[in-house]
C-alpha cells in the first residue's frame, strides 16, 4: 500500500468515524504530550446549540409525558419512556454511521441514554407482576449495561462508554444491595457500601488511565474527579472514631496528590486537596477544639487552608501545567 | 495484554469485590446443614370459619400439639366461650375446631411433605428449637417492598423461617408457605420437634 492509499483509506476511516482525530494524533506522538487542559474539549456554538437543543427536547418530553401519565395505559407509558428511548438509540446509531461527523448522533444517543434506564423501570412497574426483591430491578440494569457494552464495541464513542459505565455502576450496586437484602449482614450494608464505592473509584481512575490517549480521552478528566471524590468520599466515612483510618486517611489524600502529580490529572488533585481540607477539619475539631478554644481554632484552619491552597497551585503549577 | 491492564484491572476490582461478598452472603447458607429432620404443623384455609369462637392459630396449635417424652400427643381444645350477645345471629354458628396438618421437614433436602398423625406420633421427637448438632429454626421478617423511587411502592413483607447456627442462615421451603406466612398469617407455623433417629 503505497502512501497516496493509506491517506485515503485514513480519510476514509475518519469520515466514518471508525478512527478519531485524537488517535490519529496519538499515533503520530503528538497526542502523547496533551496535558488534560488541552484535552479540554474547546467551546464551540455547534455544540452549544447542541446541548441547548438536548436539553430542550428533554424537558419536553418530561413535561409531555407528565402531563398525559395518568391518561395513559401501561402500554403507553412503556412506549413513551422505552420504546421511545429506543427509537432514539436507534436513530443515534443511524446517524452515529451516515453522519459520524455532525455529532448528531451523539445527541440522539444522549437522549436515549437518559430515556432508556427510566424507561425499563417504568416497565419493570408496568407488568402485572408482583417485585418483592432488588432482584429484577438488578437484572435490568444488567441488560442495560449489556446493551451499551454491545453498542459501544460496534461504534466506539465518548458518549456511549459513559452510559455503559454509569449503568454498570447502577448494576454492581443494585447486584450488591440484592444479595445482602435480607441477609445477616444487611447490618453491615454501611460498611460494604463504603468498601465498594472505593473498589468503584478505583475502577474509574483506572478507566480514566486507560482513556487518557484513546477515542476516550474527553472522559479521563470526569472519571478521574469523580473516582477520586468517590474513594476519598468512601474511605472518609471509615474514619469516625477509627485511630487506625485516621492515620491512614492522611496517606491516602498525600498518595492521591502524587498520583495527581504523576498523572497530570487536575480533577485528582482538586479532590485530594479538598479531602485532605475536610479531614483536617475533622481532626481539629475531634482532638484540638476543647484544649485550644474556637476562636484559635479557626485561625489554625486558616493557615491550613492557606498552605494546603498554596501546595495545590504550586503543585497545578509546576507539574501539570508542564 | 499489558495494554489493557488497566481496563482488565478496573473491571476486575469490583467483580473480585461483589464475588467475595457473594461467597460471604450465601456460602454460610449453602455450607449449613443437619443431618436431623423436623415435623412441624400448620393452620388449614378453614382455621378462621370457627369465629367467634376462633384462637388465633398459633394458639390452637400450641394449645392443641404438645411433645409429652418424646412422643407427640394431641389435646382436645375447647371453644374460648359463647359469642358475645351482640354479635347477629349470622356470626354465630356451632364450632368447628379449625383444620390442621402435620409436615415432616426433610432438612438436607430442604422440602416437607405431609404426614398423618398416626405416623407422627410414631416418631421419637426432641421439642427443644436447637437440634443435637446446634442448628435451630427461627422466624424471620423479610420485607417485601423494594424502595426505588418512584417505582415499587408497597410490596408484601412476611415472615421467613430459617435454619440458623451462629452466624448461617438457611431460608426453609416450608409446605403451604405462601399462603400462610404473609404478615397476619405469620403464626399459622408451629415447630414440634426434632426427630431423633
Amino acid at each position: 500500500m503505497n502512501k497516496e492509499e493509506v491517506l485515503r483509506v485514513l480519510a476514509e476511516k475518519m469520515t466514518s468515524g471508525e478512527i478519531s482525530r485524537e488517535e490519529v494524533l496519538a499515533l503520530s506522538g503528538q497526542g502523547a504530550t496533551l496535558t488534560e487542559k488541552s484535552r479540554t474539549p474547546h467551546f464551540s456554538l455547534t455544540k452549544m446549540f447542541y446541548v441547548l437543543g438536548g436539553l430542550v427536547v428533554l424537558l419536553g418530553i418530561v413535561f409531555f409525558v407528565w402531563q398525559i401519565w395518568t391518561d395513559l395505559g401501561s402500554g403507553g407509558r412503556i412506549i413513551v419512556t422505552l420504546g421511545l428511548g429506543l427509537v432514539l438509540a436507534a436513530i443515534g446509531s443511524v446517524l452515529l454511521k451516515t453522519k459520524a461527523e455532525s455529532k448528531l448522533g451523539e445527541v440522539f444517543h444522549t437522549l436515549a441514554g437518559l430515556l432508556i434506564p427510566g424507561g425499563a423501570l417504568v416497565t419493570l412497574n408496568e407488568i402485572p407482576v408482583e417485585i418483592d426483591s432488588l432482584w429484577p430491578v438488578t437484572a435490568v440494569f444488567g441488560v442495560i449495561f449489556l446493551f451499551y457494552l454491545l453498542l459501544n464495541a460496534y461504534h466506539r464513542r465518548e458518549i456511549l462508554t459513559f452510559f455503559t459505565i454509569a449503568n454498570g455502576t447502577a448494576f454492581i450496586y443494585l447486584l450488591v444491595g440484592s444479595m445482602i437484602d435480607n441477609s445477616t449482614y444487611e447490618k453491615f450494608y454501611e460498611d460494604i457500601y463504603a468498601y465498594l464505592t472505593m473498589a468503584v473509584g478505583l475502577s474509574y481512575l483506572l478507566l480514566a488511565h486507560s482513556f487518557r490517549r484513546g477515542w476516550n480521552q474527553h472522559l479521563a478528566g470526569l472519571f478521574n474527579f469523580v473516582g477520586a471524590v468517590g474513594f476519598f468520599a468512601a474511605a472518609f466515612t471509615r474514619v469516625d472514631n477509627s485511630g487506625w483510618w485516621q492515620g491512614l486517611f492522611f496517606i491516602l489524600a498525600i498518595g492521591g496528590l502524587a498520583l495527581a502529580v504523576y498523572l497530570k490529572s487536575r480533577g485528582i488533585l482538586a479532590a485530594s486537596v479538598l479531602f485532605l481540607i475536610i479531614h483536617f477539619i475533622y481532626i481539629t475539631r475531634e482532638y484540638f477544639a476543647d484544649s485550644v478554644g474556637w476562636p484559635i481554632l479557626l485561625v489554625i484552619l486558616g493557615f491550613i487552608f492557606i498552605g494546603l491552597g498554596y501546595l495545590s497551585i504550586t503543585l497545578n503549577r509546576k507539574y501539570l501545567q508542564s | 495484554m499489558k495494554k489493557h491492564l488497566a481496563v482488565i484491572l478496573a473491571f476486575a476490582l469490583p467483580i473480585l469485590l461483589v464475588i467475595g461478598i457473594a461467597l460471604s452472603v450465601y456460602w454460610p447458607s449453602w455450607s449449613l446443614s443437619t443431618e436431623y429432620d423436623f415435623v412441624y404443623a400448620t393452620c388449614g384455609s378453614n382455621y378462621q370459619s370457627s369465629y367467634p369462637y376462633n384462637y388465633n392459630c398459633a394458639d390452637y396449635l400450641n394449645n392443641y400439639y404438645q411433645v409429652k417424652n418424646g412422643k407427640l400427643t394431641i389435646i382436645d381444645v375447647k371453644p374460648l366461650g359463647p359469642p358475645s350477645p351482640r354479635e347477629s345471629a349470622e356470626t354465630i354458628k356451632p364450632y368447628v375446631p379449625p383444620a390442621t396438618h402435620l409436615f415432616r421437614h426433610d432438612s438436607q433436602k430442604n422440602e416437607g411433605r405431609e404426614i398423618t398423625l398416626a405416623e407422627a406420633q410414631t416418631l421419637q421427637l426432641n421439642e427443644l428449637l436447637t437440634a443435637p448438632d446446634g442448628v435451630s429454626v427461627e422466624s424471620s421478617y423479610n420485607r417485601g417492598e423494594v424502595e426505588f423511587f418512584p417505582f415499587f411502592n408497597g410490596g408484601s413483607s412476611h415472615y421467613g423461617y430459617y435454619l440458623t447456627k451462629g452466624n448461617k442462615r438457611q431460608e426453609l421451603n416450608l409446605v403451604g408457605e405462601e399462603s400462610d406466612r404473609y404478615y397476619y398469617n405469620r403464626d399459622s407455623f408451629k415447630f414440634i420437634g426434632w426427630i431423633i433417629k
